[in-house]
């Protein structure tokens, strides 16, 4: 068997994205974990996986995944779970994630991550779509909190609350997204210090950072999570916020429009390393 | 019910926005604060342009050929009439260069169709499994009257493509950054895709040469696959084109006909 990195390096890591794959390969940047969007990888061969297995002697790895649509009512795709459940064997990751939302309806995908009504409908369609992935997969996965630009008039339980639900049903953990949590927030004009505070924070397993956009329609700000800029200063806030409610956890940035060079890149992940050092040496101080 | 709302957003989300069809969908939304139509328009947003930024990447040739307006003009139609079946984008738009084909705004440029099959042969050359290609040493351990009989194994990423223009050249001018004028020359083409170890390359073979190929992809044998190629292209230098697909990797193995694999 090939040597892996089976545990995070130690500080924060970055979003793996195919146009920094070379410089990957070439430099061996330091950074505390890579995390792939798994569908990227699931194919038959070809140098993009060849890479993946190069990196991963490296670095630890975690996959995140897109297109698993955990909120379709009609149940998930058997064939992308066992796409899922072959990727995992391949690559041992130490982090698997999905999120609360749903893309795929009658065989069609739509791409994007959709928004539930927040209903025990939906409720009990999640934990069971959760439940039929930790089975086949053979492991709990974490459920991330998404950026959402509309809320439906038959919601009735606060997403928090819902996340919360699904925990403690499903078994599963969660990735909290502090920019996601931000975006809602203003999208949604809700509290996102209250919201985080929530959520059960044993059950965080990972934290996601981002930039995001910012539109004015009709007079009012609609932010739109495009992961094309830096980490924006009321999300830092939140993320030691975050780290203050829940402990240091493996925490990434993602980046995925715009995509700079890569050093802007894991220059993100060293402030958020800092925020870590800063949480870590409370905690010590505490003790 | 779950299930019915998103069925609403599955059939309104990869069409135009229109305030009165999207009105069985703008009903379930809260109206607090901005209008319910701009913020499904996000959504919408986001799926179509990001499925036209797929179909980019995936036909980078043809859109250049295209114009960028053109080619996003065309994908938005196509995600429409046959939108992505799983969440595995990267086999997405398999069926764009028939579409294309059919599409009357670019029937003018008939070869974009044609550059868009050989993205894609290229496409699936990049993400077919890997495998080592056939050593050509086989051949030397074997009688003169054993390799007539041999049939061969395409390499998993091994594709043909028939074209009616000469694309090599326009590809490559392309890749390369070249502008002037951007239409290939008529003429039948056969071009060989492959993907022998981490780089997909491509050639233009010649007629008997790719009728060889063809016959040993079909299943066979070298003898029948050589008579078929000498019957298009008369004086074939058949030994130097064999030993030219085993070293570029055309191939993955061989055995002797009605033999297992050797």
């Amino acid at each position: 068997m090939e040597q892996r990195a089976d545990k995070p390096a130690g500080g924060a890591g970055v979003g793996l994205r195919h146009r920094h794959l070379q410089a990957f390969l070439d430099q061996r940047p330091k950074t505390g974990f890579l995390e792939v969007h798994s569908e990227n990888y699931m194919s038959a061969g070809g140098p993009r996986r060849r890479a993946l297995f190069d990196l991963r002697r490296d670095y630890a790895l975690s996959l995140h995944g897109v297109g698993l649509s955990l909120g379709s009512a009609e149940g998930l795709e058997r064939s992308h779970l066992d796409r899922l459940a072959r990727l995992i064997a391949d690559y041992e990751p130490f982090l698997v994630s999905e999120h609360l939302a749903w893309s795929v309806h009658n065989g069609l995908y739509l791409n994007d991550l959709l928004p539930l009504p927040y209903t025990e409908e939906a409720l009990a369609v999640v934990c069971r779509n959760i439940e039929q992935t930790q089975e086949a997969l053979g492991r709990s996965i974490l459920l991330e909190n998404p950026s959402s630009y509309l809320a439906f008039k038959a919601s009735r339980i606060p997403e928090a609350e819902f996340l919360a639900a699904v925990v403690k049903k499903s078994g599963c953990g969660l990735l909290l997204d502090v920019n996601n949590v931000y975006v809602s927030a203003v999208n949604q004009a809700f509290d996102a210090h209250a919201y985080i505070e929530a959520l059960p924070a044993d059950a965080v397993g990972e934290i996601h950072l981002a930039g995001h956009a910012s539109r004015a329609i009709d007079g009012e700000r609609l932010l739109i999570d495009d992961h094309g800029s830096r980490v924006a200063d009321p999300v830092w806030e939140l993320y030691r916020f975050a780290l203050r409610k829940v402990g240091a956890r493996p925490s990434l940035i993602e980046w995925d429009s715009a995509l700079p060079p890569l050093d802007v890149l894991l220059g993100e992940a060293v402030k958020a390393d800092a925020c870590l050092a800063d949480v870590e040496s409370e905690v010590l101080g505490v003790a | 019910m779950l299930r019915d709302i998103q069925a609403e957003f599955a059939q309104r989300l990869l069409n135009p926005r229109s305030d009165r069809e999207d009105e069985a969908l703008l009903v379930h939304l809260d109206e607090t604060g901005i209008r319910r139509e701009e913020r499904l328009a996000v959504y919408r947003n986001n799926v179509q342009a990001s499925l036209i930024e797929v179909l980019i990447a995936a036909y980078p040739v043809t859109a250049k050929l295209a114009g960028d307006k053109n080619f996003r003009f065309a994908a938005s139609r196509f995600l429409r009439s046959d939108p992505p079946n799983q969440a595995r984008l990267l086999a997405y738009g398999a069926g764009f260069a028939d579409w294309v084909a059919a599409f009357e705004p670019a029937a003018g440029q008939p070869w974009l169709a044609e550059m868009a099959r050989l993205e894609w042969a290229r496409n699936e050359a990049l993400f077919a499994a890997d495998g080592d290609p056939l050593d050509a040493q086989i051949l030397t351990k074997l009688s003169a009257d054993e390799i007539p009989e041999l049939v061969f194994l395409g390499h998993p990423a091994t594709r043909m493509v028939h074209a009616s223009y000469r694309l090599d050249r326009l590809w490559r001018a392309v890749q390369e950054g070249e502008t002037g004028r951007q239409e290939p020359e008529a003429g039948d083409e056969n071009i060989l895709v492959l993907r022998p170890g981490l780089r997909v390359d491509q050639v233009a073979l010649t007629p008997g040469d790719a009728a060889l190929v063809e016959g040993l992809l079909a299943g066979k044998t070298l003898a029948e696959a050589a008579e078929a190629a000498l019957a298009v292209e008369a004086g074939l230098d058949l030994q130097s084109i064999l030993f030219g697909h085993l070293s570029r990797g055309t191939f993955a193995a061989c055995r002797r006909s009605g033999m297992h694999s050797g």
